[in-house]
């Protein structure tokens, strides 16, 4: 597993939200998020810690059809 | 008071500039700046001393050469559309770091022997003041190739810009900023036209659903939608009908980044040093 993936876990939980965190973009530098909408404003405010994990961009999953699929 | 002052020293500032270049072939996109340029220099040099030019390619999309051209026809702004080949230029098409360059340098390559032809003096653009704070690769092309910038000379920032275009009745005065569609692929994301057309489709999706400011970002199987934080809710509420308009554009996974729109977020990892000596 990648271990960005490991610490962003963590992270998550230790803030209390539920989240299945993936990788995604060409670059491999999107945090990719399956989480509740309702949880948009932590996650904000989070960004800049989940981002030093080695992320540019903190994002949740829109179309999670799509992430059942993948 | 004073910043009315301020603001209309400005706009002399800016006439002066234009008096002084007598005639311009103004790289015209039918953006915000652009327009207001064009449509100030018609009324302050004349119609026999003013050309606007629209460079067509893949990376500009349809909806803002359409704005163009109904501003010039509107005003009755003097108006040209050429193709530009940046495309088939590989060292645009790596999209590197400094990718604008190699744009510019097409546009202007382009231009430059128009405005010749016409005996135009002066090629410009409509760059703005607040242009020069972010990392702009194209100004290197636009000094290499004798590009006024007459709203940044003059000091006019974005905002002054939209306020004279208010003042002007220009349709543009309160629409969005609209760099090419280029910049929606992160640097080393090859630029295609493919990815291009992907871009164009999801952002014209998104206009149909109502959304205003906002950007698709292209990484590969994956779109990154950056929303302004006044739609961002209403985002999520639409999330079934962005979703699929998205996928049918070709994206296999949907993102939305929790962070929202601000301009030039592909610029945040370079390095301000890089950013310096870009912009001289």
């Amino acid at each position: 597993m990648d271990f960005r993936i490991a610490r962003a876990q963590r992270l998550l939980r230790e803030n209390g939200v539920e989240a299945d965190p993936t990788v995604a973009g060409h670059a491999d530098d999107i945090l990719s998020l399956r989480a509740s909408f309702t949880e948009l404003d932590r996650l904000r405010e989070m960004a800049p810690e989940l981002k030093s994990l080695g992320f540019r961009y903190v994002t949740l999953e829109l179309d999670t059809e799509a992430a059942s699929e993948s | 008071m004073h910043e009315h002052t301020v603001f209309s020293d400005k706009l002399v500032r800016l006439r002066s500039i234009l008096l002084e270049c007598e005639s311009v072939c103004i790289g015209y996109s039918g953006g915000v700046d652009s327009v207001f340029l064009a449509k100030y220099a018609l009324d302050h040099l004349g119609g026999d001393r003013v050309l606007a030019v629209t460079g067509r390619s893949a990376a500009i999309p349809e909806a803002q050469w359409q704005t163009a051209r109904d501003c010039a026809l509107r005003f009755g702004i003097p108006h040209l559309e050429v193709a530009t080949e940046e495309l088939a230029d590989p060292a645009y098409a790596a999209n590197p770091s400094n990718r604008c360059y190699f744009c510019k340098t097409e546009l202007w390559n382009v231009l430059t022997p128009i405005a010749a032809t016409r005996g135009i003096k002066a090629v410009v653009d409509g760059s703005n003041a607040d242009d020069a704070l972010d990392y702009r690769p194209g100004f290197e092309a636009a000094r290499e190739w004798g590009v006024r910038s007459p709203l940044m000379e003059a000091g006019l920032t974005k905002q002054e810009i939209r306020e004279a275009s208010r003042a002007l009745n220009l349709p543009t005065w309160d629409q969005p900023s609209s760099p090419c569609l280029s910049s929606r692929l992160p640097y080393g994301l090859g630029v295609t036209p493919e990815r291009l057309r992907q871009i164009e489709t999801a952002e014209a999706c998104l206009r149909d659903l109502g959304f205003r400011e906002f950007r698709v970002r292209h990484h590969g199987d994956a779109a990154r939608l950056e929303f302004a934080f006044g739609e961002l809710r209403i985002a999520i509420d639409q999330r079934a009908s962005i979703a699929a308009a998205l996928r049918r554009s070709g994206f296999r996974r949907v993102l939305l980044d929790v962070e929202g729109y601000r301009s030039g977020r592909l610029n945040e990892g370079l390095q301000l040093v890089q950013i310096g000596a870009l912009n001289p």
